[in-house]
Order: structure tokens, then sequence, then C-alpha cells
């Protein structure tokens, strides 16, 4: 099961349901798999919805005496530590996650197309790889790819049109050479 | 070309080197052709921007600035396509640059100082 999260404004994934419980994620981070319409808040989604319930369940209620308060005062101080614990697991975790590979921008394909295939296509690819660029040094990794493959239609898109549209100087009888 | 981060699922970035092989082949047999014909006299292909719409597109020129590099006549190669002198060695300084040049190359700022070059290039030469 890959799961995506939202975290700090950065979507951040794919992990493993192991890995988001050790994520500073609470019942309201957005997240999202395979199978849910959309970004959920984590309660809500059945996969994670169970953990916080359980988690609400576990702390303790009030107590009448002072003894019990102590206990209750003790027993939350030992939830804190595990809470900081796990937070700083968490962020190791974090750390060492695998940051995938930049997709490529194609940048020298679009340069030799813009100059050499007469494609404002191409140009517009040179527009889109700086953009996905810019998305993947922000974290921003689905969004970087998805703009790599735009790049890359604009560039395959440039070559076809190139060739289909070749003729077409030809038939307006265009004297002047301008390539 | 592009196995510095070939990592994208689309049909190029599959196989980025015979993609590239294929380009590289059909580039050099083209220079092959302009440097023995002369665009401007022999069949080329003719830009379809240019015929649809009148304006000069980026590439515009660069047949003719090839064919006028290749018999030496670098001062007619610039006033065909300027853009030509600065687009090629960028393409190599991408193809040759060590990995540890690359943070810099593809970094989003130099890749939108190139974009935004383009098209001043594009929009300058159609109001000049």
């Amino acid at each position: 099961m890959k799961i995506w999260i939202y975290l700090n404004g950065v979507q951040q994934g794919p992990y493993t349901l192991e890995q988001v419980k050790l994520l500073p994620v609470d019942a309201g981070t957005p997240v999202w798999y395979d199978g849910l319409p959309q970004w959920t808040p984590a309660g809500q989604t059945p996969l994670l919805g169970p953990a916080f319930a359980t988690a609400g369940a576990a702390t303790p209620g009030s107590a009448p005496d002072t003894a019990a308060q102590a206990a209750q005062a003790a027993a939350q101080a030992a939830y804190a530590a595990q809470t900081a614990a796990q937070a700083a697991q968490a962020a190791a975790q974090q750390a060492s996650a695998p940051i995938p590979p930049r997709p490529s921008t194609y940048i020298v394909w679009s340069i030799i197309l813009t100059i050499l295939c007469c494609s404002p296509f191409a140009l517009a690819g040179i527009i889109t790889g700086a953009i996905s660029s810019s998305r993947y040094n922000s974290g921003d990794y689905a969004g970087a790819k998805s703009m790599s493959t735009v790049t890359e239609w604009l560039l395959i898109i440039s070559i076809v049109w190139a060739v289909v549209a070749a003729p077409i100087s030809l038939l307006k009888g265009c004297t002047s050479v301008l390539i | 070309m592009c196995s510095y981060d070939s990592g994208a699922g689309g049909p190029l970035g599959r196989r980025p080197h015979i993609w590239g092989a294929i380009a590289a082949i059909c580039g050099i047999a083209f220079v092959i052709y302009l440097a023995f014909n002369d665009p401007a006299k022999s069949p080329a292909p003719r830009c379809w921007f240019n015929a649809l719409t009148g304006l000069q597109c980026p590439g515009c020129g660069s047949q003719r600035a090839v064919h006028a590099i290749l018999h030496g006549h670098i001062a007619e190669a610039w006033h065909y396509n300027a853009a030509l002198f600065f687009a090629l060695p960028m393409c190599a300084v991408y193809a040759l640059s060590p990995r540890r040049m690359r943070g810099i190359l593809y970094s989003p700022v130099t890749m939108a100082a190139i974009a935004v070059a383009g098209i001043a290039w594009f929009v300058g030469r159609n109001i000049s």
C-alpha cells in the first residue's frame, strides 16, 4: 500500500502504512492512497482512522481523588515523553526517506528542437522543464514528474508537427526560404 | 544526452540513449546535407510557422546559418540566426558537463533564464 500525505505544506510519499505511523501525522492531516476518491483527513480514512480512534480511547479519563490525579499526571508525562521520542524517530525517518531521482527536464532536446525544428512547442518545453525543476527543488516530486511528462509530449508534438507541417510551406508557394 | 535524469516514465524517458542516438544520426546526416546544398537554393525543409504566420520563429535562419558556418562565413551566419551561436555551445555544455556541475545547470534559475532568453529572442527578432 502506497500512501501520500500532505505535511508542512509539502506533498510527501509514497510511504508504507508503518512509515506513516512513525511520521507526525494527526487525525486532520490530509492523506491519499489508491482507493480513496480524494485527499482525506487521516482520521476519516478506513486505513488510518482506527489508529487515531484507539489512541483517543486510551487516554485516561478524569479521576476523583488526588492519588489518581497524580497517577494521571505521571501517565501524561510518560505519554509526552513517548510522543517526543516518536517525533524524533519520525524526523529521523523523514530525513532518511528516499528522495526520487530528478525527472528529466529535457532541456537539451528543447533547445535543439527550438532552434532546428522551427517549433514554438519546444520553446514551451523549455518553460515546462523549468517549472518541473522548480517543483522538484521545492519538494513537489509528483508535480515535477507530471510537468516533465508534459515537456516530453510538447517535444513529441513539435517533432511530429514539424514533419506533418513541412509541406504547408510548399503548398502556400512560399518562395523565400526561411528556416 | 539525457543520461543524468532519465528517470521519467514517458516515451522519451524509457530509452533516452536510443532516442538520443537516432536524433544525433539524423542531425549529423542533415548537417552533411546542408554542407553541400545551399538551403536558399536547394530543397530543404521550410519553416511551417513562418509560412503560416509570416513571423520568424526562434529557429528561422538556422539552416542557412549552418550552411554559412560550414563555408566559413561566420558574419553571414550570425545575420541569419544569432541564437544558434549561443544554443549550440550551451547544448555542448549540458552534454559534456561533469556531474557536480549539474545542480547548477538544471536549477530552476538557470532554466528560467534560458526560457526568458528564448522568448526575448522570439519576440525581439519579430519587432525589430
